[in-house]
């Protein structure tokens, strides 16, 4: 664990929608945090919390709408032509969809050896296509060669990985890489993921839906809702101590064969959601759904702040301010 | 989309299956086929036609340059397969060259406007902002106008002399752009949001790059559907308006022999073996067309495309 | 016995034909009987042919899906009496027979429910369409459909939207609320919690959960992937793999005791709450699922099995009945007490 290698600072994304573009909808909501060199990070969230903006963002996809991203001391948003080239070996994504990710036109091969093209100049492009295929637990005789449609799900993946690994990037942005894979060979990827952190200082940044993968994995934990960031730090501080009622509710409903467990915020949030109360506009985002809700939650905006050493939560119940 | 593309992956690669299903696909074939012979009854047809559709007719007793009644409005014989106009000349010389000339010159034209619209629509697609506007509202625009009129005021201001099958060719190409740059655009909007251009973007390509590596590959397929359907409405534009003599004034043309056919009082006459033999040639053409198109959308429409039909 | 089992499947077939005569043998030989009463889970995952096989229970059959061979029965009370039944073989029932049963007893909550609902219609006029269609009073259907999109958590006036108004999981949990509306006896429901958020997917389980409780919903057959969602609820479990059954059984004996190396495999393939990478690797199935267009000879399963014999890469493995309803498709259980 090193210094940090990415900061977001007060990152916002707004997109106007509607007809008349007069609905503003703010997919990231002033996000700060900062990720250390060699981490395995999660980035927790379900659909509508802005994961998949961030992404985008730090890949330098689509631009912010405020704040910075700072890459190893750069400004990610305000780089060079040049600076952008050296960035894009520096900083790799992965995508949820793998069949989407290859141009169906070509074979697989073709999105390899271009990659070494790019970033390799000079070097053999066999030689380092099938070390890149191995590093991933691939076979190379088994997928090249191939269309992307003749390949599984979980092996397309591989291939985006080793793809992503080729110009031998320090961070490695994954946005929800196994949830279009096959329920039984995820954690393999997973797995694979947490060697590539320890192995080579990688580090990696996971964004999933998925509380149980990234528990399991994740030297750090940042739990996103609506775009906010409502707790974050060590995963093993979260799990044995979950603070914020999103973070343990998400823990909560996962699936366990041991009966009689009781889910008492899943109840308490399902009745919460019955009597259709809306979001509030100001405040807590998630205060219409919480059963921990007081009047503070719904008109001031929790800040995020470090309860515990590496363990930082924004709500009112934990905060001291 | 049916739980079948999760069974056995998403839909099939372009390449390699396409051209395979194109032919095994009945109307496709039987469409193509039957194009394919009138494109020969053009071309190899010309081979044994008279070399000059103006003069009068060869094979007469004692041969002749003016046109008589006797060599008038000749029913069928082996010297004039298909008789003889009111001018004298061989019919069926000017089927065959009226053909060939139009289905080049349509040949032309919708390379011309496919050119036009897959320039126009990458860079509207791709690029988007002030360009795409511009480029999106003029099509926009000039669907709605119709391009007959047009056409035929363009062809009809110009005089008979510098009337050529070339400009005729070049101005319905240039006309035709607006509806298929739309539909090119839309594609390349399609395409541009896929996941595989961001990975591109990743590999540091550049935007050329993008357009001409990622995306035109996956269109091009779509692009030559565009350039049927370009070229087959160009062979009835020209027969359009050449049937109203505002066609090619140097060359014989399938709308010219429309003209003729009309001017010299086939229908009236009587003369069957004229206005038949152009009219069967314009509806199997228009058949065969019809056929390669459904042939084209049941192969190309992904949902089409795992329907049994009962042919 | 004749009411213990809702539907049964002899020797399916069921193959997709695609374009250049390629076969995909979505169900390849299934032999089940799915009891009756209760929650039920049909575990697979992709090329498994899961969905293909619910639609082949309710006979929804369409092209390019074609019955290469098989039959299909539905087993119902007779109408008048309460303790007769009768079997179906549903290939030879009249389509006005067909159409009857279908919404009433035999019910689907399709895969991509969110995309199922008619754009011009309002929600509130579709479900009056379905009542009269189905002869029932309109404003008891509607009542009904109230109170059910309460339990599901949608907005009050739900009826007077159109599905672009709703969001994918409210349209999601629309489509599965209809689905129950006729009060069917058998209802399956293929992926309904898929792409719903954790407190939807909860939601939608109870909600199912409760109609069964209550014998509103006689028989639940739930499609999915997500072996461990549906152990939590589920009395009874049927995994598939390959286009076949590898293995039956109720919860609790597939849990605490897994025949088939593929269900061993894949209970293990999930971390569980708390258990962490550096204490213990959790690891997955190996390999890759089988492309149905051309499965591997033998055994299914057999590229990627640990137990790999000899036999089970030339022979396709009979269905062992270790216990009525306990069956396991692999030659490891052949001559094998268990």
């Amino acid at each position: 664990m090193g210094e940090p290698i990415l900061s977001i600072n007060n990152l916002t994304k707004t997109y106007a929608l509607g007809l008349a573009r007069r609905r503003y909808v703010k997919a990231l909501d002033n996000i700060s945090f900062k990720i250390n060199r060699g981490e395995f990070v999660s980035l927790v969230g379900e659909s509508g919390s802005g994961k998949t903006t961030l992404a985008r963002i730090i890949l330098r996809l689509t631009p912010p709408s405020s704040g910075e991203v700072i890459y190893k001391g750069k400004n990610v948003w305000s780089l060079s032509d040049e600076e952008l080239r050296w960035y894009r070996k520096e900083v790799q994504g992965v995508f949820q969809d793998p069949y989407t990710s290859f141009n169906p036109f070509y074979k697989v091969d073709r999105a390899l050896s271009v990659a070494v093209k790019k970033f390799l100049p000079g070097e053999d492009e066999h030689v380092v296509i099938r070390k890149v295929l191995e590093s991933v637990r691939l076979n190379p005789d088994e997928v090249l060669g191939r269309y992307p449609h003749q390949l599984s799900g979980g092996q397309l993946q591989r291939i985006a990985i080793a793809r992503a690994l080729i110009p031998r990037p320090e961070l490695l942005i994954a946005d929800e890489y196994i949830s279009m894979v096959d329920m039984s060979t995820r954690v393999d990827i997973v797995n694979l993921s947490r060697d590539l952190v320890d192995q080579y200082k990688m580090t990696i940044i996971m964004i999933t839906h998925e509380m149980n993968m990234a528990l399991y994995a994740t030297d750090k934990m940042i739990v996103l809702f609506k775009g906010r960031i409502v707790e974050y730090g060590d995963t093993k501080k979260i799990l044995k101590d979950p603070l914020h009622p999103y973070t343990q509710l998400m823990i909560e409903a996962l699936p366990r064969i041991d009966k009689n467990i009781e889910r008492k915020i899943l109840q308490k949030t399902l009745d919460a959601q019955k009597k259709g109360l809306t979001e509030s506009v100001r405040g807590c985002r998630f205060a219409y759904r919480c059963s921990f809700a007081t009047e503070r939650c719904f008109n001031e905006d929790p800040v995020l702040e470090e309860i515990d050493k590496d363990h930082y939560v924004a709500c009112w119940l934990h905060n001291r301010r | 989309m049916r739980p079948l593309t999760k069974l056995i992956g998403v839909s099939k690669s372009i390449r390699q299956t396409l051209l395979g299903d194109l032919f095994t696909n009945k109307r496709f074939v039987i469409g193509f086929t039957i194009f394919l012979f009138i494109i020969l009854l053009g071309y190899v047809g010309s081979l044994f036609a008279y070399p000059d559709p103006w003069k009068i007719s060869y094979y007469t007793p004692g041969g002749t340059d003016r046109c008589t009644d006797d060599l008038r409005y000749l029913p069928p014989s082996p010297e004039h397969l298909l008789g003889t106009d009111n001018n004298c000349r061989d019919i069926y010389t000017w089927l065959v060259v009226g053909l060939k000339n139009t289905i080049w010159i349509a040949a032309l034209a919708g390379v011309i406007g496919t050119l036009i619209a897959t320039v126009l629509g990458m860079i509207a697609g791709y690029r988007g902002g002030l360009l795409d506007d511009v480029i999106n509202f003029s099509a926009n625009f000039m669907i709605v106008i119709p391009m007959f009129i047009v056409l035929l005021m363009i062809v009809g201001y110009v005089p008979e002399r510098l009337r050529t099958s070339m400009l005729v060719a070049v101005v319905i190409g240039l006309l035709s752009w607006p509806g298929p740059t739309r539909v090119v655009r839309s594609m390349v909007m399609q395409n541009k949001a896929a996941d595989y251009v961001d990975m591109a973007k990743l590999t540091n390509f550049t935007s050329t790059e993008i357009l001409f590596k990622e995306i035109l590959p996956n269109i091009a397929s779509y692009i030559f559907l565009i350039y049927i359907n370009s070229f087959s409405s160009a062979i009835f534009t020209e027969v359009g308006i050449g049937a109203i003599g505002f066609g090619p004034f140097d060359a014989v043309t399938l709308g010219r022999a429309f003209n003729a056919m009309l001017a010299g009082g086939a229908i009236t006459l009587g003369l069957w073996w004229w206005f038949m033999s152009l009219g069967l040639v314009v509806v199997f053409l228009s058949y065969s067309l019809l056929l390669i198109n459904l042939g084209l959308q049941h192969v190309f429409n992904p949902r089409l495309r795992f329907t049994v039909y009962a042919v | 016995m004749a009411r213990d089992i809702v539907s049964k499947a002899q020797d399916l077939r069921l193959y997709y034909i695609l374009p250049n005569n390629i076969y995909v043998k979505a169900v390849d030989g299934v032999n089940i009987e799915i009891p009756r009463g209760g929650f039920l889970g049909l575990v697979g995952e992709s090329g498994s042919g899961k969905t293909t096989l619910a639609e082949g229970l309710l006979y929804l059959i369409d092209p390019p899906m074609i019955k290469i061979g098989g039959k299909i029965f539905y087993i119902r009370r007779r109408e008048s009496s309460s303790t007769e039944y009768e079997t179906i073989d549903l290939e030879t029932l009249p389509q006005h027979r067909l159409d009857q049963l279908r919404g009433v007893e035999l019910s689907l909550i399709p895969q991509y429910a969110m995309d199922a609902l008619n754009p011009t219609m309002k929600i509130g006029s579709f479900i009056k369409d379905v009542a009269r269609y189905h002869g029932r009073d309109v404003d008891e259907i509607l009542n009904r459909a109230l109170e059910r999109f309460k339990l599901l958590g949608l907005p009050s006036d739900i009826l007077n939207r159109y599905p672009h108004e709703l969001s994918g999981g409210m349209r999601q949990r629309t489509v599965v609320g209809i689905s129950t509306l006729l009060n069917p006896k058998f209802l399956v429901a293929d992926e309904p919690v898929s792409n719903l958020d954790v407190v939807q997917q909860h939601i939608v389980i109870d909600f199912l959960t409760e109609l069964v409780e209550k014998k509103i919903v006689e028989t639940l057959l739930m499609v999915t992937h997500d072996l461990h969602l549906i152990l939590e609820k589920s009395r009874y479990l049927l995994l598939m793999y390959g286009g076949h059954i590898v293995e039956t059984g109720s919860k609790e004996e597939v849990w605490s005791e897994p025949l088939h190396p593929y269900t061993k495999m894949f209970l293990e393939s999930i971390p569980p709450v708390g258990s962490r990478i550096e204490e213990k690797k959790i690891r997955g199935v190996p390999g890759n699922p089988p492309d149905l267009r051309y499965p591997p000879p033998g055994c299914r399963f057999h590229p990627r099995c640990p137990f790999v014999m000899d036999i089970c890469r030339r022979k396709e493995p009979p269905e062992i009945e270790v216990r009525p309803g306990r069956k396991v498709k692999c030659w490891l259980f052949v001559d094998r007490k268990v």
